[in-house]
């Protein structure tokens, strides 16, 4: 049977229509939970692995949120779904995060930090050595946050967040360049420029401490990502790379997940503990494309 | 080739539909045009409207070219009432307040980065010495803007050196729609926002400039200081604040009038363990006074070590180390740290003498007051060097009945100023307390108050009933004089 171009055409364009129509309707199905209503979208450190001594969180909002009370929503429980952070005024005991008048939030109240309550963190302190830090090395949590919380559109949080992690022993290891791998993007390409840490690094603080220089010290415009739980930063450059020398300046204040900074550690023994970079802001990395 | 040229042209209309119309959330049958859309906005394409939603989702939506807003409805602009008067302010928001020479106010903006100074200009003291007594502020400033009360937030108390007239500094709203508003509220109860324009200003910025080339997300990077206490002494501002990117310990000391110039150094706390371990920390409150004639920050931070630093080492870039003098307990954070002067009796027939001390109001204690001849005894050695598990330890001070104060501030020689949450009704109060005596009489029953009881004849029950009836007066409670 010869077959009609016609008809082939028409039956093409009817699969396809059809195909469309089905691709449509999963596009329209998948975002419809991540359209309909604020919800949380990540939490930052992505890892599932979380250090003992860890200092921050940072929970993104798919929208502005109402500030003041977002704290009382996160909830973190342990293996036996125990809630471990109580907010008890009539008791002595405080919460895990520290609690400030003002919640701290990035601009667009899209992103808010959490900072979990340093006196348990640090070594020696009063609260460290009597309550021990709020996270047990070896266990399972499970921070939950609530719906209770409300954009500032006034709807509430469409869903429950739940992100687990083990806590693994503490991470007394300063950040140090001298076991980072820079991986240089080839010439006139839109490659990535990449530098593998070996250590997960604090993702707000990469953002803001790591820039990317030309030869005449102009600031490369591009858009960061991460990869391997922010173990891996990479710039992909607004323009394509070329031939020439660059430089990548890194603030010394970059801290891993711990607070440990390039400049040393987070708590140090002043006896045994040097600090390094002390008289300097940033540390450069020179590399040729 | 024909075949391919038909497939090419059929894909191109799909491959169109799918980039440019919307995955949308929502139901088109809904999207009447006849629908009235409460409280959101319509969006519209070419074919018409498509969705009644939230103005945050319309901005999102538009963003990504889906279609045009179609008139915002009227509630948007009813959220803020006629009444509320919505002056030029020199600052986008007040976390912080200071009083410092002349009058002038100190406005630490958290949002814009900057400090702001308001040259409020002479003003004629008030010699007269009246107590605060008012209830329920929150319900008060929310009658004043007309607005929920949910929606306001007491960040600041300062009370003017000169007129003793109460300064607060006031949130409305939430979040990016947030507007502060400087009140001032006098012993009656009076409130007034202050007239901006009436007054010249001057700012400094604080800038730690992110770094707009590199975007995450689309965005760019979202670094703030939120500042959480200002100071003058001596001709600069102390200003200590909290990174919401960085644990950092940065103290700010900006000369006033301001040059556009800054120093910053860290600061290290000792902690008060045997191994003498250190750590960057910030600052939570803090006050300057002068230590055994040396100008030094007395700071309070998270989990209550009070630590002195002297000003001098305050060089920028400098790494200092703070000396810890007292603890007030674990479980804890300090609110305010209060220098002021109150009279003192030292014996029977001797004459009041003025004593320097400092108050610390506390999240989950009472307040702590010391006196100052103590703190500079013990700064004289080397600092609390070992733990003191869950106990207060160094400086020893006088664990004072004031709880829930959420913020105080030096009101005259005779009363401290306080904005206080009543346990009970959950309302804040602002109240006089005062000096000496750092309590409320009628917080407290006692025996004095029952009908059947007599002073002892006497001069001892005499200078009792005095003291009862100027606590009643203080309160204004003149019916229930003894």
């Amino acid at each position: 049977m010869k077959i009609n171009t016609k008809s082939l055409t028409i039956l093409v364009i009817f699969l396809i229509a059809v195909s469309g129509y089905t691709i449509f309707n999963i596009i329209l199905e998948t975002n419809v939970e991540t359209l309909d209503g604020p919800f949380v979208e990540e939490v930052y450190p992505t890892t599932s692995q979380i250090p003992e001594n860890i200092l921050r969180f940072y929970v993104y909002f798919s929208e502005p949120i109402k500030d003041g009370s977002t704290i009382k929503s996160i909830h973190i429980f342990n293996e036996d779904n125990v809630e471990v952070n109580l907010y008890d005024a009539d008791s002595s005991a405080t919460g895990i995060f520290l609690e400030t008048l003002e919640e701290l939030w990035s601009p667009d109240y899209q992103r808010i930090t959490l900072i979990l309550d340093p006196g348990r963190v640090k070594t020696g302190l009063d609260a460290n050595l009597e309550l021990g830090r709020s996270f047990e090395s070896g266990k399972k949590y499970t921070m939950e946050i609530d719906t209770e919380i409300e954009a500032l559109s006034g709807e509430k949080l469409v869903k429950k967040f739940r992100k687990e992690f083990e806590v693994i022993s503490e991470d007394r290891i300063p950040p140090n360049d001298d076991n980072w791998k820079i991986v240089i993007p080839k010439e006139n390409t839109f490659d990535p420029l990449r530098i593998e840490f070996n250590d997960i690094l604090d993702h707000a603080q990469m953002i803001s401490f790591i820039r990317v220089y030309d030869s005449s010290n102009s600031s490369l415009e591009g858009e960061v990502k991460f990869k391997n739980n922010e173990s891996i930063w990479e710039f992909y450059s607004n323009s394509k790379w070329e031939k020439g020398n660059y430089s990548i300046k890194v603030d010394v204040r970059l801290e891993d997940l711990a607070g440990n900074n390039i400049q040393g550690k987070f708590d140090r023994d002043i006896q045994t503990d040097d600090l390094q970079y002390l008289d300097q802001k940033e540390i450069v990395l020179e590399f040729t494309v | 080739m024909g075949f391919n040229k038909f497939f090419i042209l059929a894909i191109i209309p799909l491959v169109l539909l799918m980039g440019i119309t919307p995955a949308l959330p929502f139901d088109f049958t809904h999207a009447e045009a006849t629908e009235i859309c409460i409280n959101k906005v319509w969006i519209e394409n070419l074919k018409g409207k498509i969705a009644c939603v939230t103005s945050t989702t319309a901005v999102v939506l538009v963003e990504r070219g889906w279609g045009t807003l179609i008139g915002e409805q009227t509630d948007e602009e009813t959220m803020e009432p006629s009444s509320m008067k919505m002056q030029d302010v020199p600052f986008a928001s007040i976390s912080v307040m200071a009083f410092g020479p002349d009058n002038v106010l100190f406005i630490g903006d958290s949002r814009d980065s900057k400090i702001v100074a308001i040259e409020l200009g002479e003003a004629t003291p008030n010699t007269e010495s009246e107590s605060y007594n008012i209830f329920d502020l929150e319900g008060k400033i929310s009658d004043y803007f007309q607005i929920e009360q949910s929606e306001i937030r007491v960040m600041d108390l300062k009370v003017h050196p000169q007129t003793k007239v109460a300064y607060l500094a006031v949130h409305v709203g939430f979040s990016q729609e947030k507007t502060s508003h400087i009140l001032t509220i006098d012993v009656m109860g009076n409130l007034d926002e202050i007239d901006y324009s009436a007054f010249s200003s001057s700012s400094i910025d604080l800038v730690d400039p992110a770094n707009e080339d590199i975007v995450f997300w689309g965005k760019t990077p979202a670094r703030t200081l939120t500042i959480t206490d200002i100071d003058y002494h001596k001709g600069n501002i102390y200003l200590a604040g909290l990174s919401n990117e960085e644990f950092s310990s940065a103290l700010r000391k900006i000369p006033y009038p301001f040059n556009g110039e800054y120093e910053t150094s860290s600061i290290e706390m000792y902690h008060t363990t045997h191994n003498q371990m250190e750590t960057r920390a910030p600052i939570r409150t803090q006050a300057i006074l002068e230590l055994n004639g040396v100008d030094s920050i007395i700071a309070g931070y998270t989990c209550t070590p009070m630590v002195t630093i002297p000003i001098d080492s305050l060089t920028d870039g400098a790494l200092v180390s703070g000396k810890t003098i007292a603890e007030i307990g674990y479980g804890n954070s300090p609110i305010d740290v209060l220098p002021f002067q109150a009279f003192s009796f030292s014996g029977e027939g001797s004459e009041p003498v003025l004593e320097e001390l400092v108050l610390v109001t506390n999240t989950h204690r009472g307040a702590a007051l010391f006196k100052v001849s103590d703190i500079e005894e013990f700064n004289q050695g080397e600092g609390l060097t070992t733990p003191s598990g869950f106990n207060p330890a160094g400086v020893e001070y006088l664990p004072v009945p004031l709880v829930g104060l959420l913020h105080v501030d030096d009101q005259d020689e005779q009363f401290i100023l306080g904005i206080q949450r009543d346990v009970e009704s959950g309302d804040i109060d602002l109240k006089s307390f005062r000096k000496g005596l750092y309590f409320r009489l009628s917080e407290f029953i006692n025996e004095y108050d029952f009908p059947s009881f007599q002073y002892p004849e006497g001069p001892d029950g005499e200078m009792m009933k005095g003291l009862q009836n100027m606590l009643i007066s203080d309160e204004k409670l003149y019916d229930y004089l003894h």
